[in-house]
């Protein structure tokens, strides 16, 4: 099974051959989606989006809109990610907060939640480095082979070899160099 | 800044060292000093004596915008 999925060539290929699979949503790539269903010209005044080494603009959000098309009902969220999600968007500026939950409800109406008990969890020694949040992540996809589509290069780093993974990173960069997708 | 950067890995590895399968996994631009800095990572295969010897490797680059001089190479650790 190929894990290194670089761009929407290989998304496509990876779903053909693999009809049943589902994407699971890491926090920060879901908050870039989030935030750009609820306004595209937003994400690049979003501090969530442009501060902590982060650069987002519209056509990163259109990026990542094209790879959520790709799984229509097939979007997977946990828990852990739809909490850190909730109290990060708490940092949205006030005068658009309202709106913004709103379509983050709208939105979230799409999608699936899946929860892996804390037992399982806790078994899981990599807790200590990553948290629950990721470890979660790697959890849910090792066990119902799906992929995990993230922004953190040392969660990427750290399970690419494990489960199939989608580096956004490598995804823009690709975009950027002018690779074909 | 890509090509920067990968020749500039391809100097620095010892004759002796193989790597293969080189691959871009991210690239940012920061502005430092008010110049624009391209951040940016890649990643190969570090081969051993055997093929089956080979481990995964990142490195950090930063290179400058208006010259393509490579600033700093540094590895990125995993958690």
């Amino acid at each position: 099974m190929e894990n290194n999925l670089s761009n929407l060539d290989e998304i496509e290929r990876f779903r053909f051959s693999h009809y049943d699979t589902h994407l699971i949503v890491d926090t920060s790539a879901l908050l870039l989606f989030l935030v750009g269903v609820y306004d595209p010209d937003y994400v690049e005044h979003c501090p969530l989006l442009t501060e902590n080494g982060k650069y987002y603009k519209k056509k990163q959000f259109e990026l990542i809109e094209k790879i959520f098309q790709r799984f229509p009902g097939k979007i997977i969220i946990t828990p852990h990610v739809l909490s850190e999600v909730n109290m990060l968007s708490k940092k949205i500026g006030e005068e658009y907060r309202n709106d913004y939950f709103l379509a983050l409800v709208r939105e979230l109406e799409k999608h699936q939640e899946y929860c892996i008990p804390l037992k399982v969890l806790l078994k899981n020694g990599a807790i200590v480095e990553f948290g629950f949040t990721d470890i979660s992540l790697i959890e849910a996809a090792e066990k119902n082979k799906w992929i995990v589509l993230t922004d953190d290069l040392r969660l990427y780093m750290a399970f690419n070899t494990k489960v199939p993974m989608i580096n956004f990173n490598r995804v823009v960069a690709m975009e950027q160099l002018g690779v074909s997708y | 800044m890509v090509l920067a950067a990968f020749h500039y890995l391809a100097d620095i590895i010892p004759p002796t060292q193989k790597i293969t399968d080189v691959r871009v996994e991210a690239i940012q631009p920061v502005t430092k000093d008010q110049k624009t800095i391209w951040k940016l990572v890649l990643s190969y295969d570090n081969v051993g004596d055997f093929p089956f010897d080979k481990k995964r490797e990142y490195k950090q680059f930063e290179v400058d915008d208006t010259d393509g001089r490579v600033l700093e190479m540094k590895p990125v650790d995993g958690k």
